[in-house]
């Protein structure tokens, strides 16, 4: 009995031994994708393109500045997964998808319709929510992938951290289900363009200008499909009414000091606040914030309460102008609720939302939207007045 | 086959068992010849008679080499020689033995014939008169000894420098000094047909659980062997679990540390022979702790208590958390660390586990000889061992640079362990953990961390549960496992001690309090 | 050889875990698809089956002290009317044991193992909570002590951490959809609390078996706080999306970052909650021998370990094999355990009361 139970516990260990199983996937046999590019073709295939990069170890990364550290391959295919087993067979190591962290969609996939697409994504084992989308505009997602970088040791970061800035929006694939499947709201999805630059300096290649990628706003979906864009203003604008704008800056033309003054923004707060009444429904878009001189290009002192509060008047009815705008371009042109008023009156009123949200793509555009921005500004930087100004009588009046 | 299992119903070899019982004759040539037949082709064994000035014959018998001759020569005989005229009274004899003996602290008669050559064998002088039918045991022991000097394997740089020896007395000694209390109890029973080494039990009476001195009594009286050399023969005949790589009994060199013990209910057992004392029962958190945490102030010794522990979880499971991250979990890791070790692993050959195994398995050679080299050139050959070697290894292309990393951080830890015996356990329990993380990446690992656990769980040493005071849990007992409350906060001894005293020291006892007396 | 008993605080640790261990990645899920966005009030709802379970069962365990609710359920009903009683704890136990593993084991393999078989994944998983389960109740007590703190500190590590991507919207409007709703929602949570029902197992090996009702109320409420913790932040973080995902919780654990070292740890903490899934199906395993043991009367509890281990590792392969995934052990949880958890944690063991009340006062009287 003794013996049998050795044996056995031996043959148990000599299974532990077989250590070349299953899942083990050695780091030297895989291709690490950071960022995919969904295209769609004329003829309806899809083109599915990854940015592969190049493993260097990290002591070495000053030498070899102008040698690219990724590159880009691309496969067509029927659908995503058929483009993806296509895209294997282009390279020998395994394409691994976990460390993914950004997907970009061209313009053209995105108007026909991500209905398809998404739903893979969902259903793919090593797709995580994490990961952002952007829309291209006016270009290829491919061709997006393929642009150098400079100063990121991972080529896909440069997408991630560009849309984190008040004029973009960087929503994770979580976000924008959750925003699609939530009854009142639209979702968006930011947007890069590419642009020329000019050459500048005798190091630039004798080509000419390169191009380059630019942040460009977000894209305005409904029902999954792309219906527009809102520049970068536009979405400054949008994201005043929606989040928290803490570091951004706002800049106004004040003509009686004849200049721009430019303020940064401490502290913003935001809220909705929605009146059904029958069949007419209102809604008060309130933005508060305090802000602090940054730019004065004007003669005037703003330690003056009555010039600060000049200041404050000219910046606010700016952001109510900006604001309502948006609003209006998002009710007019798009008809989609991208702020999310919906979502509010839904919480507000949830009886009155039960009749209204079947049809709220035909309520929306009739939604009175008024604006109130009220923003006060609370300092003036490190000093009161330029240092380098002669005081003269004008300037302390 | 046979495996010779008829022996095993045998009795263990001892001495001729025709000596017991035999008392000694008055006639001083009987009791001669039957000592001589016992030492047979014994040279070493030294006859000596003498007659005295009253013609009174006498025997002294030793084993030469072990008692003092010196001693032996100026006290004794030359005490003997000046007695001799009380002879021819007729308790003369008695009184002059008894005169001549005063010198020497330890006499004891022997009536038999077993006793008096257990005496000789264990050093004493065997003094033998014609017409009487006893002799006299004298302990006049003088063999060179080693002196007491800080212990090797357990230095320290605050605490007492003195470390146990060899002989069980100065031992014994050396824990009376530091103790000196009539509860402090010492019995010693011999162990060994053949080595009859004295084992001494130290234990403090009321503070030691009573169930634990049966127990302890108990399995040492049950011992059978022939031959005792080290403590460590006796550790493995009572444990608990002899095939659990942890350690149930706690091996000590320092006196210091045995008291500390004693005081908190714990029993000691000390083996004439071997200057490592074993302290029982011993927790999972014994194995952590070191004498300095409890010499310094509680605030420094806290944070250092907590690096040990997090290193010896570094050692235990850092090779097996790479090859899991590196083969099976690479989400985890932050991209550019991937790329990183990507980059690097590219020039070996081999996969990660076995890269992993290998230098593992170096690193611990390595260590093995370092133990055995002489003490100059030790320290060198970690050094040409761990950094040339590696080096070169990793510019050869052989290993990747990371692993190399892992392997000696993984040894730098194992050093911090302060007990060694206890070290041993994860230096073995490395591999199992190493091979399941190779099989199912960070699964396998945590099935492997389970199954210790599970281990650890059903593990008791003498009753006590092996992760007292953490599983099952007592709030004043966690005082001394992750923090070192001070010494003013630790009032209670731990539940291993008998309930009935387990205040040690008085609450209110912190300096800055306010009662500062003044 | 003298069994263990179990202090209070393992024993609070033990029923507690019995209950999250497998739960806690599925349980956003359930509540919120029928009461959507107030599946938080749901989960506060369902402790009512789980208080009246622990009332009924100390009580018992009070008229028959030392005696486990197979031993009792004889002494009150008779043998002939409890063998149904007995063959019910004992096909639950069954079938619930085989359950957890697999869903396990399922976890395990679709998060990180896709291509290992799942009968490697099982047999480790069996193997270990096996042994478990032979060395005893007191070694799994012991096990349970060291884990749950670890289990705290996680839970606590990815509730910080998840701070970031919450959105209080995604509660409002709170009781939209009404009290029934809610109530409905409450069903799963509360076949889940009636887990609890292994006191009536375990009751006898606690050291202080008079304290065992105090101890149960709090494992209740422990529950029903990590139950909640859970509940809110996935509802939290992922919206409408709750009720789409087949675990939530695990979803959420993918998805959540902290800068960009700490990204992608699921397959860190998914082995951590493992290992409390460990102690769950140890317990159970524990309990299934010892009902077992009980019923055919064998006085060592050990030697049944290994046939009840391999009857559970064949009923997973066999159990659900027609449907795929995991959607057979989702549709069991919505629709046959609530029901089935009910019965074992609630109606039985009150039917058990009233009898044995009725009869004892029948016995007063016919005394006086």
């Amino acid at each position: 009995m003794k013996r049998r139970n050795t044996a056995a516990a031996a043959v148990i260990a000599c299974l532990l031994m077989m250590t070349g199983c299953w899942d083990r996937k050695e780091v030297k046999d895989l291709a690490i994708v950071t960022a995919s590019g969904l295209d769609l073709n004329k003829d309806g295939t899809l083109t599915q393109s990854v940015q592969i990069v190049i493993p260097t170890p990290m002591q070495s990364s000053g030498s070899s500045s102008d040698a690219k550290s990724f590159f880009v391959i691309a496969a067509e295919g029927k659908t995503l997964a058929d483009s993806r087993q296509r895209l294997q067979e282009k390279i020998h190591l395994k394409l691994y998808y976990s460390h993914r962290r950004v997907i970009i969609i061209g313009e053209r996939m995105a108007r026909h319709g991500l209905e398809s697409v998404f739903d893979s994504f969902h259903r793919e084992m090593d797709m995580r929510m994490r990961n952002m989308v952007f829309v291209a505009k006016g270009a290829a997602a491919e061709s997006l992938l393929n642009y150098p970088v400079a100063l990121e040791a991972i080529p896909a970061d440069q997408f991630k951290n560009l849309h984190k800035q008040p004029a973009g929006r960087a929503t994770t694939i979580m976000n924008f289900d959750a925003t699609a499947a939530t009854e009142g709201i639209e979702p968006t999805m930011g947007a890069f363009e590419v642009i020329q630059k000019q050459a500048s300096g005798p190091s630039a290649s004798s080509t000419g200008a390169e191009p380059h990628i630019k942040l460009y706003g977000v894209g305005v979906f409904k029902e999954l499909k792309l219906l527009g864009f809102f520049n970068d203003e536009e979405t400054r604008a949008m994201n005043w009414a929606t989040k928290n704008m803490a570091g951004s800056f706002l800049t106004v033309y004040v003509p009686q000091g004849n200049g721009n003054v430019s303020v940064q923004i401490l502290k913003s707060k935001h809220g909705f606040h929605p009146l059904v009444k029958g069949n007419r429904i209102t809604m008060g878009v309130s933005v508060q914030s305090e802000c602090e001189l940054i730019e004065n290009g004007t003669k005037l002192d703003f330690s003056e309460p009555a010039n600060v509060k000049l200041l404050n008047a000219l910046l606010s009815s700016q952001l109510t102008q900006s604001i309502a705008a948006t609003v209006k371009k998002s009710q007019r042109l798009y008809k989609a609720d991208v702020f999310g008023f919906g979502r509010s009156v839904h919480a507000a009123y949830p009886s009155e939302w039960k009749r209204l949200s079947a049809a709220w793509a035909n309520v929306y555009p009739e939604v009175e939207v008024t604006v109130r921005a009220k923003t006060s500004v609370i300092g003036t930087g490190y000093v009161k007045l330029p240092l380098h100004r002669k005081e003269t009588k004008g300037d302390v009046e | 086959m046979r495996f010779r299992k008829h022996l095993f119903h045998g009795m263990v070899s001892g001495p001729d068992p025709d000596v017991t019982g035999i008392p000694l004759e008055p006639n001083i040539s009987k009791n001669e010849r039957m000592l001589k037949s016992v030492f047979e082709a014994c040279s070493d064994v030294v006859i000596h008679s003498a007659s005295t000035p009253g013609q009174i014959d006498m025997l002294a018998i030793y084993i030469a080499g072990l008692p003092d001759t010196k001693h032996l020569d100026e006290l004794i005989f030359n005490q003997f020689a000046s007695r001799s005229r009380d002879l021819d009274k007729p308790d003369g004899m008695e009184r002059a033995v008894q005169a001549s003996f005063i010198p020497v602290s330890m006499t004891k008669k022997v009536a038999f014939l077993s006793e008096a050559v257990d005496s000789i064998l264990r050093g004493d002088v065997v003094f033998l008169f014609d017409g009487v039918d006893y002799g006299h045991a004298v302990s006049v022991q003088g063999t060179e000894r080693r002196a007491i000097e800080e212990p090797a394997s357990e230095p320290v740089i605050r605490g007492p420098r003195e470390g146990f020896v060899e002989c069980l007395q100065i031992n014994t000694g050396l824990l009376r000094v530091r103790l000196r209390s009539a509860s402090l109890k010492i019995e010693t029973l011999s162990i060994g047909t053949l080595s009859q080494t004295e084992i001494a039990i130290a234990y403090i009476k009321d503070i030691a659980k009573d169930e634990l001195l049966h127990d302890v009594r108990h399995r040492l009286r049950r011992i059978r062997i022939d031959g005792v050399l080290e403590s460590g023969y006796i550790e493995e005949l009572i444990t608990d679990t002899p095939y659990s790589p942890f350690p149930q009994i706690q091996n000590t060199e320092r006196p210091d540390v045995v008291i500390g013990s004693l005081l908190e209910g714990k029993v000691a057992v000390i083996t004439d022979g071997s200057p490592i004392a074993l302290v029982l029962p011993m927790t999972f958190w014994t194995g952590l702790q070191a004498s300095e945490d409890y010499y310094e102030r509680s605030i420094t010794a806290t944070p250092i208590r907590w690096l040990r522990i997090l290193f010896t979880s570094v050692s235990l499971f850092l090779p097996s958390l790479y090859v899991s991250l590196v083969s099976y979990d690479h989400p985890a890791l932050p991209t550019s660390l991937l790329l990183s070790i990507a980059s690097s692993q590219r020039m070996s050959p081999f996969p990660a586990i076995i890269e992993t195994l290998l230098m593992e398995i170096t690193f611990e050679a390595l260590r093995e000889a370092g133990l055995r080299l002489p003490k100059g050139v030790g320290s060198a050959v970690t050094i040409v061992g761990g950094i040339v070697i590696g080096q070169a290894a990793v510019q050869a292309g052989f290993i990747s640079a990371p692993v190399v990393i892992v392997v000696a951080t993984t040894g730098i830890a194992s050093f911090i362990i302060p007990r060694y015996n206890f070290g041993l356990a994860f230096r073995l329990l490395r591999f199992p953990l190493l091979l399941l993380a190779g099989f199912m990446g960070f699964f396998g690992l945590m099935i492997g961390i389970i199954g210790i656990l599970i281990h650890l769980a059903s593990l008791r040493s003498f009753g006590t549960p092996y992760l007292y005071p953490l599983a099952p849990l007592s709030m004043d007992g966690l005082k001394d496992v992750f923090i070192r409350k001070a010494w003013f906060g630790m009032n209670l001894r731990p539940r291993t001690a008998a309930e009935q005293n387990g205040l040690r020291i008085p609450p209110g006892q912190r300096p800055d309090s306010g009662d500062r007396g003044d | 050889m003298k069994t263990e008993k179990l202090t209070q605080w393992q024993f609070v640790i033990m029923i507690s875990i019995s209950v999250l261990g497998t739960e806690i990645f599925n349980i956003a899920a359930f509540p919120a698809q029928f009461a959507g966005q107030d599946a938080w009030i749901s989960v506060l709802i369902a402790p009512i089956t789980s208080f009246w379970c622990i009332a009924v069962c100390t009580a018992l365990a009070r008229r028959y002290p030392d005696m486990t609710i197979i031993e009792y359920s004889r002494s009150i009903l008779g043998s002939w009317v409890s063998t149904l009683v007995e063959a019910y704890y004992l096909c639950f136990l069954f079938v619930y044991a085989t359950v957890i593993s697999k869903a396990l084991a399922d976890l395990i393999a679709m998060i990180s193992h896709q291509l290992t078989p799942h009968a490697i994944i099982l047999l480790m998983l069996l193997a270990v909570c096996g042994t478990a389960a032979w060395c005893g109740i007191g070694v799994i007590g012991r096990c349970g002590e060291i884990i749950f703190p670890i289990m705290i500190v996680i839970a606590t590590m990815i509730l910080l951490i998840s701070i970031r991507d919450w959105n209080v919207t995604y509660l409002q409007p709170v009781a939209e959809k009404g009290l029934p709703s809610i109530l409905r929602g409450a069903s799963v949570p509360s076949g889940w609390l009636g887990e609890t029902v292994l006191i009536a197992f375990l009751i006898p090996f606690l050291n202080q078996p008079g304290q065992a009702r105090k101890a149960s109320y709090y494992s209740t409420l422990i529950i029903t706080v990590f139950m909640l913790k859970t509940v809110l932040i996935c509802t939290l973080a992922e919206g409408p999306l709750v009720t789409k995902f087949p675990f939530p919780y695990a979803a959420l654990i993918r998805y959540i970052s902290l800068g960009d070292m700490l990204e992608r740890l699921d397959p860190v903490f998914f082995p951590i909650w493992v290992s409390v899934g460990f102690i769950k199906l140890a317990t159970f395993l524990f309990v299934a021998c010892l009902c077992v043991s009980r019923i055919s009367r064998v006085k060592n509890q050990r030697t049944i370990t290994l046939p009840v281990v391999l009857l559970v590792f064949a009923g997973t392969t066999g159990i659900m094999k027609d449907a795929p995934g995991m959607d057979a052990i989702l549709q069991f949880y919505v629709y046959t355990f609530p029901v089935a958890s009910f019965v074992a944690a609630n109606a039985i063991p009150t039917v058990l009361l009233v009898v044995d009340w009725t009869y004892s006062r029948r016995r007063a009287l016919h005394e006086a």
